[in-house]
């Protein structure tokens, strides 16, 4: 218990610091690495935990992003209530899809999500008006608490302090009633609805939390990067997260830490070989379904037993 | 799992042995030879005889946990499936890509040529080869499905894999046939298809559509998926001709929505069941 506190107040001092020796490529990613564990982690919520296959989670961050950038922009709200907003809105129109889709399953519910996928692109580039269609969208710098984010040092801290949320969050859920309801429903639904869990509703709030947690990083991204555009929400940014949740571990929240943090920072590793990265990162997704399908989570408790190395004390 | 003893005292090769009882005349200490799939007079396995309880599953239905060491895709969960298919998709892309770039090319048809008139009307000849390609394709496939042992051993499979495994089918090579199967048909698709929009790596983007159309047939109606496109290709035209490109573009989506909503065997397709 001790020894991990330890671990995670090393952890938080280093990210604080961390800024202060990183170059402005090197703060973007790290940035990046931030919003990309948010979407993580809600994913795994969905699709590690309870078992549902969601081809449309950067659809939910297009939802989230769109949302927010739009209430700033027409109504002149600040970033957070903005921020609230986008993510109500992702996580409602997540219910929606969540309400009809919890009673498919496997191929079907992959199929529905491309279609949400695909109509949630289509509708985004056919009103250009109001999201700037296929020409892109620019998003102002943020306002929080009165005070205009100029920096990207002032812009980290934000991101480090919604991702910790997040982590923290996710972590409680995983950990709640409706937590082991989820993993009671992915390794068998019909033993979970014997046991009195609600199929339905349990697969609703789990679509619903996930696109909860993408509207919450679809905002962030959007003044993170201060442009978007439709094309960034589409069927490879998808791909990415399931990419992140797989090699990272699936159904665990430092899983989608893992992940999402190696993984974003693997453009820095592959310096040169841009054109690379998209046959990369999907080698890495083949490879690690088929040789390890549970990630280096599952690869480091494996180590652990192995007593190769000495496992942090949980509690 | 090969070399434990199961449950119930034998071996599970040889217990499948035993329930397929003599339909396989096999030497009962070689458990390892197949069994035969000899078809009766109507063309059917002579005996669907199904044992009782068989508590180790033959093949890794999906959804369970395969053997440790198998790294087959074909005896994958559904969802390792779904996912390693887009992601092998997404390397063929981006090898395509580090080679020809996102151009696309031109891809001259030898039956290319100025339209035909029939009538009335007039027909781009692409449009008639592509007709009597689906004719073809289809007639190809219905002997295939309902008059040769492969393909009666694939719908087997299909119906029922540890059913089909007990019968002497061997499900994994059947699974393999029927991967390649549907690419060698999706190969098709592209080269009638490459002549009018041209090569690009994005062409595959149609099966988006193809999936469509499969949804609205019913995925286990061969005919439902022919009728399925050719209604989605109907409706997305009217559409985009009465209310404008908006719809058009929106429409295969609703409805495969809609439809997976409501319907989700298709509006031909059997009934799917789930079983305990």
């Amino acid at each position: 218990m001790a020894s991990r506190n330890l671990v995670m107040l090393g952890a938080a001092a280093v990210l604080c610091v961390a800024p202060l020796a990183l170059g402005s490529y090197q703060l973007y990613l790290a940035q990046l690495m931030m919003i990309n564990v948010i979407a993580a982690a809600g994913l795994n919520l969905l699709t590690g935990n309870c078992g549902q296959i969601s081809l449309c989670h950067s659809s939910f961050m297009a939802i989230g992003a769109y949302a927010s950038a739009l209430v700033v922009i027409r109504t002149g709200l600040s970033f957070l209530p903005a921020l609230a907003i986008g993510t109500f809105a992702a996580a409602l129109l997540g219910a929606c899809l969540g309400y009809p889709a919890r009673r498919l399953s496997g191929l079907y519910l992959a199929l529905v999500t491309l279609g949400f996928l695909q109509l949630v692109q289509i509708l985004i580039e056919e009103f250009p008006e109001l999201t700037g269609g296929v020409r892109g969208l620019s998003v102002p710098k943020p306002q929080v608490l009165g005070y205009a984010i100029r920096s990207d040092f002032a812009l980290y801290y934000v991101l480090l302090g919604a991702a910790a949320f997040a982590v923290f969050l996710a972590d409680n859920l995983q950990r709640s009633r409706f937590g082991r309801a989820f993993n009671a429903v992915r390794q068998s639904a019909f033993a979970a609805q014997a046991l009195g869990i609600p199929l339905g509703r349990t697969k609703l709030v789990a679509f619903t939390l996930a696109a909860g947690f993408a509207g919450l990083s679809g905002g962030l991204m959007a003044v993170a990067v201060g442009f978007m555009d439709p094309t960034e929400f589409g069927i490879s940014t998808s791909l990415r997260q399931i990419t992140f949740i797989v090699v990272g571990g699936l159904g665990s929240v430092a899983g989608s830490v893992l992940g999402a943090v190696l993984l974003t920072g693997l453009p820095e590793f592959l310096r040169g070989t841009q054109e690379y990265a998209d046959l990369v990162y999907a080698a890495i997704l083949l490879g690690s379904l088929l040789f390890m399908p549970r990630g280096i989570k599952g690869l480091l408790d494996d180590l652990w037993s192995l007593r190769l190395v000495r496992k942090p004390a949980t509690p | 799992m090969a070399d434990r003893p199961s449950a119930r005292g034998v071996r599970p090769e040889r217990r499948q042995h035993l329930c397929a009882g003599g339909a396989c005349a096999r030497d009962p200490v070689q458990g390892q030879r197949r069994a035969q799939f000899r078809p009766g007079r109507d063309g059917h396995p002579r005996r669907l005889y199904r044992p009782r309880a068989v508590d180790q599953p033959a093949v890794a239905v999906p959804g369970r946990r395969r053997a440790d060491g198998d790294h087959r895709l074909v005896a994958a969960p559904e969802f390792t499936l779904v996912i390693a298919t887009f992601a092998i998709g997404l390397i063929i892309k981006a090898a395509i890509r580090l080679h020809w770039q996102d151009n696309t090319s031109p891809f001259d048809a030898p039956y290319a040529g100025p339209a035909l008139a029939i009538g009335p009307l007039r027909v781009n000849p692409s449009y008639l080869v592509i007709i009597a390609c689906l004719t073809a394709l289809v007639g190809v496939l219905v002997t295939f499905f309902r008059g040769t042992k492969f393909g009666k051993a694939m719908r087997a499979v299909a119906i029922d894999p540890r059913a089909a495994r007990l019968m002497g089918i061997r499900v994994e090579s059947i699974f393999m046939s029927a991967w390649a199967l549907a690419a060698g048909i999706g190969a098709v698709a592209g080269l009638l298809l490459a002549p009018l929009i041209g090569i690009n790596p994005e062409i595959g983007q149609l099966i988006v559509k193809a999936l469509v159309a499969a949804v609205i047939g019913g995925f286990t109606s061969l005919g439902g998926a022919v009728a399925g496109g050719l209604l989605l290709g109907v409706l997305e035209t009217f559409c985009g001709a009465f209310f404008g490109a908006t719809l058009k573009n929106i429409v295969p989506f609703g409805i495969l929505i809609v439809l997976l909503l409501l319907k989700p065997q298709g509006l031909f397709g059997g009934s799917l069941q789930q079983r305990v």
